[in-house]
């Protein structure tokens, strides 16, 4: 079944007409539901850490490349980027991959039916495994951020 | 709903490249679960004083060992997360022009990112 696009004259599928932008509907649509609900909030955090990871990838590629490339002093520029600050946004991207570690493994839980009943539970001991891992990334870097 | 009626007799729910984006998707998430934690281990946890050095590198690339490693997790990770940008994308489009520009963009980031990667390893181990 095809709709025409009165405006442009162009033919899609139903599933794919033009009118409102889809992107807004269906960011709306996802708004309205429940956002409490702890597998909502994983998925969204889920999502958001893995959109961070997937960009550090990139600039993480892109940096190293820098020094092996560009001719620039490798050890010089891992330095630089052992002060405080950077071992912070480091913890924290720590902290994203983490979660989203531990959340994958109850994404795929959930994929294949094991302990659906106790999806909600699960996100907690996602949320508590971080926490521990955050913790133990704390300690590792504590005295180099404190010496 | 899934429907895999629609897209006729002949393709079943297996041969879709839906079902191997969403596979893949899994195998190469457990495989970053022990490569990244084993990546941050031997680059910063070993010997968390001092910072990692080309020296250090360069000795451990002589291992095949780390090679491999190293080629595996740029490989991994690199389809992992496109594909996971592509899974978000794919949310929030619902035209196939516009998915299929989505994927093909990714695509192509994708093997160039891991071309390069694979430059500067090989760069680093002196085959390049």
């Amino acid at each position: 079944m095809t709709t025409d696009n009165v405006r442009t004259g162009k033919v899609f599928p139903t599933h794919q007409q033009s009118g409102f932008p889809y992107y807004l509907r269906r960011t709306l649509e996802m708004a309205k539901r429940p956002f409490s609900e702890p597998g909502t909030l994983a998925h969204y955090t889920h999502r958001l850490t893995g959109l961070i990871l997937a960009f550090y990838l990139v600039a993480h590629i892109m940096v190293i490349s820098r020094a092996a490339f560009a001719g620039d002093d490798f050890d010089s520029l891992m330095k630089t980027l052992h002060q405080p600050f950077y071992l912070m946004l480091d913890w924290l991207l720590w902290g994203a991959a983490s979660f989203h570690a531990f959340n994958g493994v109850r994404v795929m839980l959930f994929d294949f039916e094991i302990m659906t009943e106790r999806q909600d539970t699960l996100v907690w001991v996602v949320i508590a495994l971080t926490v521990v891992s955050m913790a133990v990334g704390l300690l590792i870097i504590w005295p180099e951020v404190f010496p | 709903m899934t429907s895999t009626a629609s897209l006729g007799p002949e393709v079943t729910r297996r041969s879709r490249p839906a079902f191997w984006a969403w596979f893949i998707q899994r195998l190469t998430g457990i495989a970053l679960f022990f490569l990244i934690f084993a990546h941050m281990w031997i680059n910063h946890y070993t010997d968390p004083e001092t910072t990692i050095q080309v020296a250090t590198i360069e000795a451990n690339l002589k291992e095949t060992g780390f090679v491999i490693f190293d080629s595996l997790l740029l490989l991994f990770c690199l389809f992992h997360g496109l594909n996971g940008v592509r899974n978000v994308a794919y949310d929030y489009l619902n035209r196939d022009q516009h998915r299929r520009l989505v994927t093909v963009g990714l695509a192509v980031l994708g093997v160039f990112l891991f071309g390069y990667g694979l430059a500067i390893l090989f760069t680093v181990t002196g085959w390049l």
